[in-house]
C-alpha cells in the first residue's frame, strides 16, 4: 500500500478533456477585436552589412498600420546569459544569419502584412560568411561578432584531479570521437503570439512559450518597460523541448507593434521560420580519452568539445558547460579534464534542446566505454556496474547524487531485455546495446544572477471549501506539469484530485522560471507542496479553535478530517454548516465525518479566503570553481537503456526492434506521465540517432526547413518501448520526486551505436546513422578487413 | 472571383462564398471558427489538419475548399455526442495518447477513419494507417495503444447495441 | 511555409466533355488541372506555379472506376484514388503488385484523396506508381479535343516533371494488359524513413518458361534514379532466356545499377543511390521470380 492517496497513481491528465475534444486553446486559435497581423522581414543573406532600410513602399500599402525597424525598437542588447547579451530586437549594422530580423509590419490581415514586408527595401553589402567550425576558426576568418575573437563565443577549461598523472597509471587508454549534426526541436505547434497594449501602459503578451518569466524580463528590458507593466500569459503550448525557452524576435516585434498601434497584434512563425529561429540542439564534435585499469576501473577522462553555435549566443554558454559537466557521473571518475569551445558561425543560432548540452557528449563516452569493455574482455554492462555511483556520492566536479538508482536501472533493463542471453549472441545483423545517463532536476541558479525564488505558488480555497485553486506561473507545455502540481496539491491538502483546479503559465500568478532544465516537478512541486500544506494548516488551525482539538492531533486525508485521538463532538459544527447550506443541493451527508469542504467553510468564517503560499529556491549548491553553477542541481534523475536493432547490411538501414528503458525519477508523482516522458525522450533520441539533421546550402540557406524534408520518426519508425520506473527517494524533492523529462534522452543514441556494433561489428563516429552513412561505414570496414 | 461552397460540416449545412485559392483548413478555422483542426506544417507533411471527408481521412491543408463542395466533413468538434465523448476520445484520454495535444485532433480523426474501415486493426496496421501523423511528444506507442483500446470500446458499444 | 497562393479562376466541369472544352479554351494559357491536388497545392502555396485558371476534374466520376480481370487486363480510370486501388478486390495475383505499391504511397490521407492519374501526370521521378506501370506494360489513354490516343507508359515521361500530355489533353485511363501465364511481379522502394518518398525504387515483372526456372520475359523498372522512371534493359537482356539463379540476379542488379543515372541531392549521394537501386533490383527480381514460379 502506498503511503499516498493521489501521488503514485495513474490519474488522467487534468487537461485531457480539453485536448481530447479539440477545445484546448493554443495561441493560433485566439483572436481579439481589432486585431492586426504582423509579419517579419528576415535576411536572405547569412552575413551582410546593412547600408540602408527603406520602408516607405511598405507604409504606403493600404491596410498597413505600422512598420518597425531598429529605429523604433532601439538597440538594447538582450539574450539569454547576461554575460553574452548579443542580440537586438532588429539588426542595425549587419545581419549574421539567414533569417536575421530586419523589420516587422502590422497590417489588417496576414497577406497584407507579408506583402508589405516584401516591399521593404534593404541595401545589403554581402560579407564573406563562416558556416563550419573549421571555417570560423581559420586564420583571417570573418568575425560573426567583433567581440568574439577567433569566433569563439564561449570557452571552458576545467580540470578536476590530475588527469595526466592518472592516465600514467592506466592499463588501457582509449581515444575516440563523435560528431553530431544540428537537430531541431520540431514541435508540432510553431511559435506564435498575440501582444496587446492598453492605454494605461500595460503590455500583455499571449505566447507559445516555455518560460513566461524570462520572456517577461526580456521584454521589459529590451522595450524599456517596468517588469510590473509586462504580463506574459501562456495558453496551451504545442511542445517546446528547449526552443521556446527564451524570448524570441517574434515576441519582441509583436509587442513593439502593439505599442505602436495600440491594437492587438498576432504573429505566427511559419515552419521555415521555426527552423530559422533555431535555438535547438547545437552541432557537437567531441574527442575523448579515457584511461582505465585492467579490471575496468575508470581512472580519468580527458575531453575536448567543439560546438557550432550559430549567429547568437542564446543558451550557448550553459550548453558548452553542460557538455563537460554532465560527464562527472554516473560512474566514479576521480579525474576529469574538459576543454570546450562554442563557435559562432553565420547559421541560425543554436540553444537548448532536451538533454541540454549533454546528449552527444554522453553518446560519445558511452560508445567509448563499450569499446573499452570489449578490449578488456568485459561485458559492457558489468563495466558500468563496476564503476557505478550510488546515492550520496559526489562527482569530481561537485555534483551531489543525493539519490541515485543508477545501479537498479541497469539491473532492471538487463533483466527485462534478457541481456545476458542476447549480448554477443544474436545472429549477424542483429544487435543489442546499452548505455546510461543522468540529468539535472533543475538548475541550481536562475539564468540571471539573482536571489529570486525560482517559483512561488499560491493555493486559494473557494468560499464553499469545495475547490482549491492552484495558481502557478509554471509552464504546462505538454509534459504534464499541471497534472503533476494538481496531484501534489491534492496530496498536500489531503483532498481528492477532483477538488483541485489549476491555473498556470501567467506571470500574474507569481514567479516561476518555467519549463527548462527539468526543473518544474522538483522546484514548482516543492512550492506547491508547501502551499498545500499551508492551506491544510490554516484549515486545521481554524478547526482547532472551533473544536478545541490541538492541530497536531488532526490531519486531512482523502477529503476528510482525521482525528488522531478521540473524535470530538461535531454536532454544533455540523448544524452550523447545514444552516449555511439550507438551499444548497450539495450538502455533505450527515454522518459523523467532517469533510475538508465543511472544515474549509468553517475556516472561511474566521479567516476569510484561505490562501496558502509556497516558494522554493535551491540551497547553495556545488563547487566554487568557475562554471560550477552549470550542472549543479538539487537532484539528478538517471536512466539506463537497451536498444535492440537489426541492420540491413546491403542497404545500411537500421531498424530499431525494441527499446527497454529504466529511469529513476525518485517518487513517481504520476506513473503514466513518467512513462510518457520516457517514451517521448526515446523518440527524440532515436530521431537524432537515425535521421535528424538540419541542412544548409553553401550560402547558409536552409535545405530542409520543412517537416517533409526534415526527417523525424513517424509511427512506423518507432519500436515498442518498455518504460520501467525505478523509484528512489530524493530527499530534496517533493515527496521524493525528481526529473524524468531529459535524463531519459541521454542514453538513447549510445545504446543504438552500441547495438549497431553488436549487430555488424562496425563502430560509427558520426551521426545520424542514416542508411547511407551506415552503408558506407560497412563498406569501409569490409575494405579495411579485407586488406588485413 | 468568389465561388459558392455548399457543404455539411459536423451535420450542419453551410453556404459560403470563398476565394477559389482557399484551402479547406482555412474555411474550417477562419470562416467557421472550428479551431480544433490544427495548422502545423501547412504543406501536407504532418497530418495535424486531418478531417474526415465523406468518411475518409484527408489533409485539410491540401484540399481546395471548393473541392469539398457537396461533401460532408467531420472535424474533431463533431466527434463527441454532446457531452458524451466518442470512444476514440475516451481511449485517447485514458491512454495518455497525447501530451501537448496539438496533433491530437488529426490523430483522432485518422483513428476514426481507420476504425470505421477496420474495426480490429493490428499494431502494424495502425502504424501504417497513422504513419503520416507527426507527433513529437509521445513516441507514438501510447497513441497506438489508445487506438487498440478504442477498437475494443467500439466493439463493446456495438455489442451492447449502442449508437455509433 | 508561407502560403502565398495566387488567386485564380476556378472551373469544376461536370463532364469529361466539358473539361476538354475548357482545356481547349484555356489550355494554352496559364492553366492547371487539379485532381486530388496532393502535389499541386504545395506548389501553389509556395508560389512555384501561379496559374490564372484551374480546372478541377476531381468530380468527374466517369473517370473514377476500375474494371477488368486477369484475363482481359485492367482499366483504371485516372481519377481512381490510390486508396481505391490499394483496397480493390481486382488486385489479385499478378496485379497485387499494384496494391502493394499503393499501400506505401505517402500517407492514408494522401491516398484517400490523391488520384493515380494525378500522380502519373505530375511526372515526379520519385513517384511510386510509374515504375510499376512500366513493368506491367501499361498504356495511358489521353483525351483531347481532337480525340483519344494511347501512349506507352515507357514513352510517357520524358524528364523531370515532363510528360507527353499536350496542353489540351487529359490523362483519362490506365490500361494494363493481361499478364502471360507464369508471371510474377514485385515492387519495392527504399526511403529515409519508413513510408517516406523513395530514394530509389525498383519493380520487376518476370514471366517464366514452362520449366518454371527459365526467364521467358522480364521487365525491370527503376524510380528516383533518373530524370524519369526507366527500364533497366541491359539487366533485362542478361536475364531473358536464362535459368534464374541468385548469382544471376546479383549480376542483373549490378548491371541495373550501372544503367541508372541518379544525381546527388541534399539527402543522398549519387553513388549510394546507384548501389542501392542495384540491391533493390536483385531483391525484387528474386521475389518476382518466386512469384512467377508459384503463379
Amino acid at each position: 500500500m502506498s503511503q499516498y492517496d493521489v501521488i503514485g497513481t495513474r490519474a488522467p491528465r487534468v487537461d485531457a478533456p480539453a485536448k481530447a475534444t479539440g477545445r484546448a486553446i493554443f495561441v493560433d486559435d485566439m483572436s481579439m477585436p481589432g486585431m492586426l497581423y504582423g509579419a517579419l522581414l528576415q535576411s536572405p543573406y547569412a552575413h551582410a552589412l546593412i547600408r540602408g532600410i527603406d520602408v516607405s513602399a511598405a507604409l504606403k500599402l493600404p491596410g498597413v498600420k505600422a512598420v518597425v525597424t531598429h529605429k523604433e525598437a532601439g538597440l538594447v542588447k538582450y539574450g539569454v546569459s547576461p554575460a553574452r547579451y548579443d542580440e537586438t530586437i532588429f539588426c542595425y549594422d549587419k545581419v549574421r544569419q539567414v533569417g536575421d530580423n530586419i523589420a516587422a509590419v502590422a497590417a489588417v490581415d496576414m497577406a497584407t502584412a507579408v506583402e508589405a514586408a516584401s516591399l521593404i527595401k534593404v541595401d545589403y553589402e554581402e560579407l564573406p560568411a563562416v558556416f563550419t567550425i573549421e571555417e570560423a576558426l581559420a586564420d583571417g576568418a570573418p568575425l560573426v561578432h567583433d567581440d568574439y575573437k577567433r569566433n569563439i563565443s564561449a570557452e571552458v577549461h576545467q580540470e578536476f584531479g590530475d588527469v595526466e598523472a592518472a592516465l600514467k597509471e592506466c592499463d588501457l587508454i582509449k581515444t575516440t570521437s563523435l560528431k553530431s549534426k544540428r537537430q531541431d526541436c520540431a514541435f508540432i505547434e510553431p511559435q506564435g503570439c498575440i501582444a496587446t497594449y492598453d492605454l494605461s501602459g500595460n503590455l500583455t503578451l499571449y505566447s507559445s512559450t516555455q518560460t513566461t518569466h524570462y520572456v517577461q524580463r526580456s521584454l521589459a528590458m529590451a522595450l524599456g518597460a517596468p517588469v510590473g507593466k509586462v504580463r506574459v500569459v501562456k495558453p496551451y503550448v504545442g511542445g517546446g523541448f528547449g526552443s521556446k525557452a527564451s524570448a524570441s524576435h517574434l515576441e519582441m516585434a509583436a509587442c513593439l507593434l502593439a505599442m505602436q498601434t495600440g491594437k492587438p497584434v498576432k504573429m505566427i512563425f511559419d515552419r521555415e521560420q521555426v527552423f530559422l529561429h533555431g535555438r535547438a540542439r547545437h552541432q557537437f564534435v567531441h574527442t575523448m580519452t579515457t584511461g582505465v585499469k585492467k579490471d575496468g576501473t575508470i581512472m580519468a577522462l580527458k575531453h575536448e568539445a567543439w560546438l557550432n553555435g550559430g549567429a547568437y549566443s542564446s543558451f550557448g554558454i550553459a550548453t558548452v558547460y553542460y557538455a563537460g559537466s554532465l560527464l562527472g557521473g554516473p560512474y566514479k571518475l576521480p579525474n576529469m579534464k574538459y576543454d570546450g569551445y562554442r563557435i559562432a558561425t553565420n547559421l541560425p543560432a543554436c540553444g537548448a534542446q532536451r538533454g541540454h548540452g549533454g546528449v552527444i557528449a554522453r553518446s560519445c563516452w558511452e560508445q567509448q566505454l563499450d569499446m573499452i569493455a570489449e578490449e578488456l574482455g568485459m561485458d559492457p554492462l558489468e563495466l558500468r556496474l563496476k564503476n557505478i555511483m550510488t546515492a550520496g556520492d559526489v562527482t569530481c566536479n561537485d555534483l551531489d547524487m543525493s539519490s541515485l538508482g543508477m545501479k537498479e536501472c541497469i539491473e532492471v533493463v538487463r533483466d527485462a531485455s534478457d541481456w545476458k542471453n542476447k549480448k554477443g549472441k544474436l545472429p549477424q545483423g542483429k544487435g543489442i546495446g546499452m548505455a546510461c545517463g543522468f540529468f539535472v532536476s533543475g538548475a541550481g541558479f536562475p539564468i540571471y544572477r539573482s536571489e529570486t525564488f525560482h517559483c512561488t505558488v499560491t493555493i486559494k480555497v473557494t468560499e464553499d471549501g469545495g475547490t482549491a485553486i492552484v495558481s502557478t506561473a509554471s509552464a504546462e507545455i505538454g509534459q504534464g506539469s499541471d497534472t503533476t502540481f494538481a496531484m501534489i496539491a491534492a496530496e498536500g491538502m489531503g483532498i481528492p484530485l477532483g477538488m483541485v483546479r489549476i491555473e498556470s503559465g501567467d506571470t500574474d500568478f507569481g514567479v516561476d522560471l518555467g519549463a527548462y532544465s527539468s526543473r518544474q516537478t522538483l522546484m514548482t512541486g516543492q512550492a506547491t507542496k508547501q502551499a498545500a500544506e499551508n492551506v491544510k494548516m490554516q484549515v486545521l488551525d481554524a478547526l482547532s479553535k472551533e473544536l478545541h482539538v490541538p492541530v497536531e492531533d488532526m490531519d486531512i486525508k482523502k477529503g476528510y478530517i482525521v482525528f488522531k485521538k478521540d473524535k470530538p463532538d461535531l454536532s454544533a459544527l455540523k448544524t452550523r454548516y447545514i444552516k449555511e447550506h439550507r438551499e444548497w443541493t450539495d450538502n455533505p451527508s450527515l454522518d459523523d465525518e467532517l469533510s475538508f469542504r465543511e472544515a474549509s467553510r468553517i475556516a472561511f468564517f474566521t479567516k476569510g479566503t484561505i490562501v496558502g503560499t509556497g516558494m522554493y529556491k535551491p540551497p547553495e549548491l556545488g563547487g566554487k570553481f568557475k562554471g560550477a553553477a552549470v550542472g549543479t542541481s538539487p537532484a539528478y534523475g538517471c536512466s539506463a537503456q537497451i536498444a535492440e536493432v537489426s541492420v540491413d547490411e546491403q542497404t545500411g538501414r537500421i531498424t530499431i526492434e525494441k527499446m527497454t528503458d529504466a529511469h529513476d525519477c525518485g517518487q513517481a508523482i504520476n506513473r503514466t506521465s513518467v512513462e510518457a516522458q520516457m517514451h517521448g525522450s526515446m523518440a527524440m533520441g532515436l530521431g537524432e540517432a537515425l535521421f535528424e539533421e538540419v541542412k544548409f546550402d553553401d550560402k547558409g540557406r536552409l535545405l530542409n526547413g520543412d517537416l517533409a524534408e526534415y526527417k523525424m520518426p513517424t509511427a512506423l519508425d518507432m519500436p515498442p518501448m518498455e518504460a520501467l520506473i525505478v523509484e528512489s527517494h530524493e530527499p530534496n524533492g517533493p515527496y521524493g520526486a525528481k526529473e524524468v523529462g531529459e535524463g531519459n534522452i541521454m542514453p538513447t543514441i549510445a545504446a543504438v551505436l552500441n547495438a549497431v556494433h553488436d549487430a555488424i561489428g562496425v563502430r560509427i563516429h558520426e551521426l545520424p546513422l542514416n542508411p547511407e552513412r551506415v552503408y558506407l561505414a560497412i563498406k569501409e570496414y569490409r575494405e579495411k578487413n579485407a586488406k588485413q | 472571383m468568389k465561388k459558392e461552397l455548399k457543404f455539411v460540416v459536423n451535420g450542419q449545412t453551410y453556404d459560403l462564398w470563398i476565394e477559389p485559392k482557399t484551402v479547406l483548413v482555412q474555411v474550417l478555422r477562419d470562416e467557421l471558427g472550428l479551431k480544433g483542426t490544427k495548422r502545423s506544417c501547412d504543406s501536407g507533411s504532418c497530418c495535424a489538419c486531418t478531417v474526415l471527408l465523406n468518411g475518409k481521412a484527408v489533409k485539410s491543408c491540401s484540399i481546395l475548399a471548393l473541392q469539398a463542395n457537396g461533401k460532408e466533413i467531420l472535424t474533431v468538434e463533431g466527434l463527441a455526442n454532446g457531452t458524451q465523448l466518442h470512444p476514440i476520445q475516451e481511449a485517447f484520454l485514458d491512454n495518455w495518447a497525447f501530451q501537448c495535444g496539438f496533433c491530437t485532433s488529426g490523430q483522432m480523426m485518422a483513428a476514426k477513419g481507420l476504425l470505421d474501415e477496420n474495426p480490429d486493426p493490428a499494431r502494424e496496421e495502425i502504424q501504417l494507417a497513422m504513419d503520416g501523423h507527426l507527433c513529437r511528444c509521445t513516441g507514438y506507442n501510447m497513441i497506438n495503444e489508445a487506438i487498440q483500446d478504442a477498437a475494443k470500446r467500439l466493439q463493446t458499444q456495438e455489442e451492447q447495441g449502442g449508437a455509433k | 511555409m508561407k502560403n502565398i497562393m495566387n488567386n485564380f479562376e476556378y472551373f469544376a466541369p461536370g463532364s469529361l466533355e466539358e473539361a476538354l472544352k475548357l482545356l481547349s479554351q484555356y489550355g494554352e494559357d496559364e492553366c492547371k488541372i487539379i485532381a486530388g491536388g496532393q502535389s499541386l497545392i504545395i506548389l501553389l502555396k509556395q508560389g512555384l506555379i501561379t496559374p490564372q485558371y484551374v480546372i478541377d476534374i476531381k468530380g468527374l466520376s466517369e473517370l473514377d472506376s476500375i474494371s477488368g480481370n486477369e484475363k482481359e487486363g485492367l482499366k483504371i480510370g485516372a481519377l481512381t484514388t490510390h486508396r481505391a486501388i490499394e483496397k480493390s478486390p481486382l488486385m489479385q495475383n499478378a496485379f497485387c503488385i499494384l496494391a502493394e505499391m499503393e499501400q506505401n504511397v505517402s500517407s492514408v490521407e494522401t491516398r484517400n484523396w490523391g488520384t493515380i492519374g494525378g500522380n502519373i501526370a505530375h511526372g515526379d521521378p520519385s513517384g511510386d506508381p510509374a515504375p510499376v506501370m512500366l513493368v506491367l506494360n501499361a498504356k495511358y489513354k489521353l483525351a483531347g479535343a481532337k480525340g483519344e490516343r494511347l501512349v506507352e507508359a515507357e514513352d510517357f515521361t520524358s524528364g523531370y516533371f515532363e510528360t507527353d500530355i499536350g496542353h489540351d489533353e487529359l490523362l483519362t485511363e490506365i490500361q494494363i494488359p493481361a499478364p502471360p501465364p507464369r508471371t510474377g511481379a514485385k515492387f519495392t522502394k527504399f526511403s529515409q524513413l519508413q513510408g517516406d518518398y523513395a530514394i530509389a525504387s525498383a519493380a520487376v515483372s518476370m514471366t517464366l518458361d514452362a520449366d518454371k526456372k527459365t526467364c521467358a520475359d522480364i521487365r525491370i523498372a527503376m524510380g528516383s534514379v533518373a530524370p524519369a522512371p526507366m527500364r533497366a534493359k541491359k539487366a533485362e537482356y542478361l536475364l531473358r532466356g536464362k535459368v534464374i539463379t541468385d548469382d544471376l540476379l546479383v549480376e542483373a542488379g549490378r548491371m541495373a545499377s550501372e544503367e541508372a543515372s541518379p544525381t546527388s541531392d541534399a539527402e543522398i549521394s549519387e553513388q549510394y543511390k546507384r548501389e542501392l537501386v542495384g540491391t533493390l533490383v536483385t531483391r525484387v527480381g528474386k521475389e518476382a521470380f518466386e512469384r512467377a514460379a508459384m503463379a
